[in-house]
């Protein structure tokens, strides 16, 4: 279990304090797949630095399994840093090393004789899939490649937790899923608790179970992904369900909805003009898998002047609130401050 | 034939040569193992205390850098190696001799290198040390499993460009004493208009230079990964 309280991390540039992480309360426990997600400038470098000691907090605390990082002294600080395992955006091998003798790394500065290294960093670099390069070199491989040779090498010394700063940004998709697989997959099977550190919310969707939302130095949401997601009108929910570009000039008064599981699968319309009579004009939706739950989301059109009484708008939204849904009524800004929430977070389709 | 029985008749290149040419190799030899041993550490040390680095020490880093910056720079090798002269001897009782003359060529040539050790040790990516760190390794274990071997194929074209630095020092140091093909060239193709000397001096020097060169290259091949 990571524990993280209160921690700031202030920079001094110059005679000016720049805050960069300002007070970071974030729990996740044994065995989850946790993504931090946030643009650039959010804070995610520092919060790696911090979480991994490459940087000394500020004020607050880091503790792994009930150990404190934040205070540890700097012997005890190589001990504790070798509990997490690190996954770089850009694998951040040795040159000079063959795949094999990169795993073997870690197990070398802790001092392990080189039969057993080498055994262990053999079961590793099979465990990712690559038991014909042990003695290439990084140049000779891909960039999938060396990131599966820097995950066994994350792996080497037995971690409880997987730290993974950006682990896909530099690979083209097809590449990307492979990894997010094979980082899932060894979650699963070793029992990991795992980190990860992105800007792209395909990320979140492909492998997380809970996600973070970090703004400004701050955890401004966050939650399992089936609650952040459901939670209309956030900004997680506006990323990880994207509705695509509508044309919202059309007039009309627009209705958010969004429905999870059994409501999910009802066509919303078709509810909507069985109970008032009128159909509603569908201007954008979209239906996506989360964490095994079917999320149906959409933007809807009523007629003009249906504001209020019978079949207007506070009656719709009501109406779908008591059935299951969550529905709002939405100003235009409100929508395209949305889509921008969406693109800004890489969720946009 | 007549040039050709000339020069096999001539002393000066079948006897005062090839000594010449062996004070040479001790010269550059035994100045190039100090230069390299001394350089390596100062660079080290340079690299390691420099802010930002493993463990910054900024005084330090600022008094080597800049006692470095002015053997280096502002004294030209002829200057210093004159300069040295009553240290060399007080250090090792004389003056006089390839082994002596090394004293002043380490001290000429190892901040060269020394700086040469710190710019190929900054070419080594920070997010490689970043890992090598988070994998809990000490400051040593960084030095010597990551700076150095990721860093090796500067280090030794480092190696290559300042060992043919000694050799061209080496020919000035001989001109105060230090023997070797610098003085033969001066006393015999210099004073005595003796140019089969002078010319043969040059073609060993080219020769001795591309060679060192070739090797290097071929080391740098060798180990370069990248």
């Amino acid at each position: 279990m990571i524990s993280i309280r209160g921690l700031r991390k202030v920079y001094r540039q110059g005679d000016r304090e720049v805050v960069a992480l300002d007070g970071i309360d974030l729990t996740v426990p044994t065995g989850a797949v946790h993504g931090i997600i946030g643009h650039s400038g959010a804070g995610k470098s520092t919060l790696v630095r911090c979480l991994t000691l490459l940087d000394r907090p500020t004020s607050g605390s880091v503790s792994i399994d009930g150990s404190d990082l934040a205070t540890a002294a700097d012997r005890d600080l190589l001990q504790a840093r070798r509990r997490i395992g690190m996954v770089f955006q850009h694998a951040n091998l040795l040159d000079s090393r063959t795949v094999l003798g990169n795993v073997a790394y870690p197990l070398e500065v802790t001092g392990q004789d080189k039969a057993a290294r080498t055994a262990r960093a053999r079961e590793l670099i099979s465990l990712v899939g690559l038991e014909d390069y042990e003695n290439s070199y990084p140049s000779q491989l891909s960039g999938g490649q060396r990131q599966r040779v820097g995950i066994a090498r994350a792996l080497a010394s037995d971690p409880r937790v997987l730290l993974c700063d950006e682990p896909t940004s530099a690979l083209d998709p097809a590449t990307t899923d492979g990894i997010l697989e094979l980082i899932r997959d060894l979650s699963d099977r070793l029992g990991l608790t795992v980190v990860v550190i992105t800007h792209e919310m395909h990320v979140v969707k492909k492998i997380c179970t809970s996600v973070s939302l970090l703004d400004r130095g701050r955890i401004v949401e966050g939650g399992g992904l089936t609650e952040v997601a459901s939670s209309l009108g956030s900004r997680l929910s506006s990323a990880l369900l994207p509705l695509p570009e509508a044309a919202l000039d059309s007039g009309g008064q627009l209705v958010e909805v969004l429905g999870h599981g059994a409501a999910a699968d009802v066509p919303v319309s078709a509810v909507i003009r069985d109970r008032f009579g009128h159909g509603v004009r569908v201007l954008a939706g979209s239906v996506e898998d989360l964490a095994g739950v079917r999320f149906a989301h959409h933007l809807l059109a009523l007629p003009e002047g249906a504001a209020h009484g019978p079949g207007g708008v506070d009656e719709v939204v009501s109406f779908l609130q008591q059935n299951g849904y969550r529905a709002a009524q939405r100003t235009r800004t409100q929508v395209e401050t949305a889509q921008g929430t969406a693109q800004d977070l890489g969720g946009a389709q | 034939m007549n040039w050709f029985q000339d020069l096999l008749q001539n002393p000066a290149l079948t006897d005062a040569l090839p000594e010449a040419f062996v004070e040479t190799l001790v010269m550059v030899g035994v100045a190039g193992v100090f230069t390299l041993a001394i350089g390596l550490a100062l660079g080290i040390i340079l690299h390691v205390t420099a802010p930002g680095g493993l463990r910054p020490v900024p005084w330090l880093h600022a008094i080597l850098s800049s006692v470095i910056v002015n053997i280096t720079r502002s004294i030209p090798y002829a200057i210093l190696m004159v300069a040295l002269i009553p240290f060399t001897a007080w250090l090792i009782g004389t003056s006089i001799g390839p082994i002596a003359a090394c004293v002043s060529l380490t001290i000429g040539t190892a901040p060269f290198f020394a700086r040469l050790v710190e710019t190929s040790l900054r070419e080594v990516p920070s997010g490689t040390v970043d890992a090598a760190r988070v994998m809990g390794s000490t400051r040593g274990q960084i030095v010597r499993k990551v700076l150095l071997p990721e860093a090796m194929p500067g280090l030794v074209a480092s190696t290559t460009t300042t060992l043919v630095m000694l050799v061209g020092y080496s020919a000035m140091a001989g001109l105060i004493g230090g023997g070797g093909l610098g003085r033969l060239a001066y006393n015999y193709g210099y004073q005595r208009f003796d140019t089969a000397v002078m010319i043969s001096t040059i073609i060993i020097m080219v020769i001795l230079v591309q060679l060192i060169q070739w090797i290097g290259d071929r080391i740098v091949r060798a180990v370069d990964h990248r």
